[in-house]
């Protein structure tokens, strides 16, 4: 039939198109499925539906208001139109005689359960995790917010993907302006497909060349329902369980869905904590190296002798065996990050023992160096987002305070704030609440203030109503 | 409803507000005291002796009395910046004049902290300090502010004012605990012919609040900036004056050992610090970032003054152009940076330094109340002409 020559016709595998034939009447029909992509029980009732009331109909429109009346059916006469439908699961039908399609809804796709994230787990608080159908996640995003306000623009990108992407946002919470320059940036992006929300990134971000990140990142519903509620725009990519919320600041690195969750002095603690892990986590080898290289006064006379029993000996200078053991533990982490499971175990005996404690025993690297890059590589991991940038930056900094001392280091860590001060993605300032001071702000920034007293949005985030509660 | 961070920090680059009240706070307290806390009180203790702290306090005076004017002419500027003032007041040409000489006189300031920056860090931190490539890391972060803009230097400025307020505190705690005898400040004035000279020569020092001119029509003022402004300014002051009187206690008596390293640092070597651990030596390093961006500022404002006068936004490469004049200064120019700051604690230096930090913050108010008044007289022409329309249309009808 030549209606559906036309629809399999474009396909380099025709095969792969499931063609059943039928008589209606006078006229020959046809239905076209995608076997792997839709439900065989659909399919199948909708050929008996067809073939029950073949006779009485000759055209699409009386297949839809008698044999499919049960149904979602769409008339459309763009073959194009129908090849995406029918690439997306839909059942084709076609008449003799006729340019236009049917187009019967058989979407069914197998998704995993839903279960909790293994990149956000919690002690206390929702486990629910998106998962990588997009319908799937909006239904988990809008139970949370049950309201007519909250917006969701589709949009579909990707010349041949044609992945679905859903704009999530509050309408009379979110700055207008923000969401425009979102949906301008996504319908400018021309590109053969995405497979994930990690591609629309670099076309959201004012800087994608920075290396810190301007986009927030959650598998959670909880989390980025309260991120809608504080006024930012969440991006949903269908196939990714990853939702991208924009604007973003540095202080939600430093922020956990479980901090609210918790009593709030305990979270406040915590969250101290954090910045101080952070900041030793990045700090420290820096330090140790200045200061043994350059600086040995300031150090306590105690621990200069133990340092100096240590090190004696040894073949390497502090900055280069500093930068052998961050090197020896990323490789390490790396490695255990792309291994199996089974061969885990095993790695860990090799990286801690084997090249850790014999590297030390054969005189090659001193405990110290070892103990510091362990806590400091420790403290990282309170932050995990974090991970990637500050071990750049540690590695840098290493660099520098071995070479130019405090001096260089002090001059490293100014340049880097200076240059993450000057990040602005969608008017949000990245250092917010610190650099520009907003005090208002400091109640969910490194003390976590009980819900009571957050009566107002953070002021860090554009919105247009920024009363929260009475 | 607007939103905070909307309107006071998120402007695009060149658009008028950069800055908000709390950091232009934050800026002032810090060129206060940066460089005043450095050499300057070394210097005026050995041509001075004990009664350098009445220098500083009448320096610090008198760098306070500019910065009042800095500020009502910030006050008044309105959303006129600095150049659109000079601009209106003295012409195109004049003003691209009068914005050359404040560009050299910042290029001097900066290589004063420059020069006493790498004084520090040579004589007090490190035991062998090769200056000629630890200033290229100095360079690299100066051409990087001078590169972004105002607001970059503003936060920058914001986030580090909390470390470098707890190290002098911590500073100024270990210095209370020391046993140094206040009264070796006095008798006061008793050779006044040193204390002449010691002023004349000294005033070099003014001329720390001259990169305000860029806050101009950039800067959100909100009804009591000025106030917190100007008290930002006086605690500065006071905090470079308190330890200017600990150093005249301290070596009042023997001048002669106060050596260009007896600085803000070693001063304390001799204090209780030194049973802590080295805190203070810690507390003075940390508290070397106020000079760092005060640098910084100095090498944002000159771009901008150059940008100005060559009538283009090449910010890259005339930061590039500054740093590589500065490398030359600092380096081939002088054998010993601690010798540009002696050379320029002279009367030739002073006079200059008098001279700029006068003439910048009454030229910016004198524009910006020419400016004022311009906009009132078009205001009131407007006004006049459309009552004037007015009139006219109900005489014909």
């Amino acid at each position: 039939m030549e209606s559906a020559e036309r629809i399999t016709g474009g396909f380099k595998t025709p095969t792969n198109i499931v063609t059943h034939e039928f008589k209606c009447g006078k006229k020959s029909g046809a239905i076209l499925v995608h076997p792997d992509l839709s439900d065989t029980q659909t399919v199948r009732a909708v050929i008996y539906a067809l073939e029950h009331c073949a006779k009485s109909c000759a055209a699409l429109d009386e297949f839809k208001r008698y044999a499919l009346l049960e149904y979602d059916v769409n008339i459309l006469s763009d073959p194009d139109e129908v090849t995406h439908n029918l690439l997306c699961g839909d059942i084709i039908l076609c008449v003799e005689g006729q340019s236009d399609y049917g187009v019967i809804n058989a979407r069914k796709y197998t998704t995993r359960s839903i279960t909790e994230p293994p990149t956000e787990t919690v002690m206390r608080g929702p486990r629910e995790g998106f998962i990588e159908d997009i319908k799937t996640n909006l239904s988990l995003l809008e139970r949370r917010l049950k309201t007519p306000d909250l917006c969701i623009d589709k949009i579909e990108i990707g010349r041949r993907t044609k992945t679905s992407v859903a704009v999530c946002y509050l309408g009379s919470v979110a700055a207008k302006h923000v969401v425009e320059k979102i949906k301008e940036r996504l319908n400018k992006i021309d590109i053969d497909g995405i497979v994930d929300s990690h591609y629309l990134v670099p076309y959201i971000e004012e800087k994608p060349l920075s290396l810190f990140t301007q986009t927030g990142i959650s598998e959670k519903p909880d989390i980025v329902a309260a991120k809608l509620l504080e006024g930012r725009v969440a991006i949903i990519v269908d196939g990714s369980p990853m939702v991208v919320t924009v604007p973003f600041v540095l202080m939600e690195e430093f922020q956990s869905g479980e901090d609210y969750y918790q009593r709030s002095t305990y979270s406040t603690f915590i969250r101290v904590l954090r910045f101080f892990a952070l900041a030793l986590a990045t700090l420290l080898p820096a330090l140790y190296v200045a200061l043994q290289n350059f600086h040995y006064t300031l150090i306590p006379v105690r621990f200069m002798v133990t340092l100096m029993t240590a090190i004696k000996g040894l073949p390497l200078s502090p900055i280069a065996e500093t930068i052998f053991v961050l090197l020896l533990f990323e490789i390490i982490r790396e490695a255990s990050v792309r291994m199996p499971r089974a061969v885990g175990m095993a790695m860990s005996i090799v990286g801690a023992l084997v090249l850790g404690e014999t590297a030390v025993n054969a005189g090659i690297i001193s405990s110290p160096a070892v103990m510091i890059t362990a806590l400091s590589s420790i403290a990282l991991f309170t932050a995990p987002n974090l991970i990637g940038p500050m071990s750049v930056l540690r590695l840098a900094f290493t660099l520098i305070g071995g070479l130019c001392g405090l001096f260089g280091l002090i001059l490293a860590v100014l340049f880097t704030v200076h240059y993450v001060s000057s990040l602005n993605a969608y008017d949000a300032p990245y250092l917010a609440p610190i650099s520009p001071l907003i005090y208002s702000d400091f109640k969910d920034a490194i003390e976590r203030a009980p819900l009571t007293a957050m009566k107002k949005r953070p002021k860090s985030i554009p919105n247009i109503n920024e009363t929260r509660q009475g | 409803m607007e939103n905070q961070a909307q309107h006071l920090n998120s402007a695009p680059n060149g658009s008028a507000k950069q800055s908000t009240g709390k950091q232009l706070v934050g800026i002032i307290f810090m060129l206060a005291m940066a460089t005043k806390m450095f050499l300057l009180p070394i210097y005026l203790l050995r041509s001075t002796g004990r009664d350098a702290y009445i220098i500083m306090a009448i320096n610090g005076a008198a760098d306070l009395v500019s910065l009042v004017v800095m500020l009502a002419a910030i006050k008044k500027a309105g959303d006129a910046d600095f150049f659109e003032l000079m601009v209106g007041l003295l012409g195109k040409i004049g003003a691209k004049i009068a914005v050359a000489l404040i560009a050299l006189f910042l290029f001097f300031k900066l290589n004063i902290s420059v020069g006493e920056t790498l004084a520090f860090y040579g004589t007090n931190v490190f035991t062998d300090f090769n200056k000629t490539l630890m200033i290229i890391v100095l360079l690299v972060f100066l051409a990087a502010a001078a590169n972004h803009t105002l607001r970059s230097i503003c936060r920058l400025n914001e986030f580090f004012v909390p470390i470098v307020g707890l190290c002098l505190a911590v500073l100024i705690a270990i210095v209370i605990m020391t046993s140094f005898d206040l009264a070796n400040i006095f008798p006061a004035l008793q050779n006044t012919g040193a204390f002449k000279h010691g002023l004349i020569s000294h005033a070099s020092w003014l001329g720390d609040f001259t990169p305000l001119i860029l806050f101009v029509g950039r800067t959100k003022m909100k009804k009591h900036t000025v106030w917190f402004a100007g008290g930002a300014g006086v605690i500065g002051t006071c905090v470079a004056l308190f330890f200017a009187i600990v150093m005249s206690a301290a070596f009042g008596n023997v001048p002669t050992l106060a050596d260009t390293t007896t600085n803000i640092s070693n001063i304390l070597q001799f204090s209780m610090g030194n049973v802590y651990g080295r805190i203070d030596m810690i507390s003075s390093i940390l508290w070397s970032i106020a000079i760092f961006i005060e640098a910084a500022l100095f090498s944002y404002a000159v771009c901008r003054c150059v940008a100005f006068v060559i009538g283009k936004n090449f910010h890259f490469r005339i930061s590039l152009g500054v740093c590589a004049a500065l490398y030359i200064v600092q380096v081939f120019a002088l054998v010993d940076p601690v010798n540009f700051s002696a050379v320029y604690a002279s009367v030739y230096g002073s006079a200059i330094s008098t001279v700029f930090g006068i003439a910048a913050p009454v030229l910016a108010l004198i524009g910006a109340v020419v400016n004022n008044k311009r906009g009132k007289q078009n205001n009131d022409d407007e006004q006049n002409r459309s009552v004037g329309d007015k009139t006219f249309i109900k005489e014909e009808s």
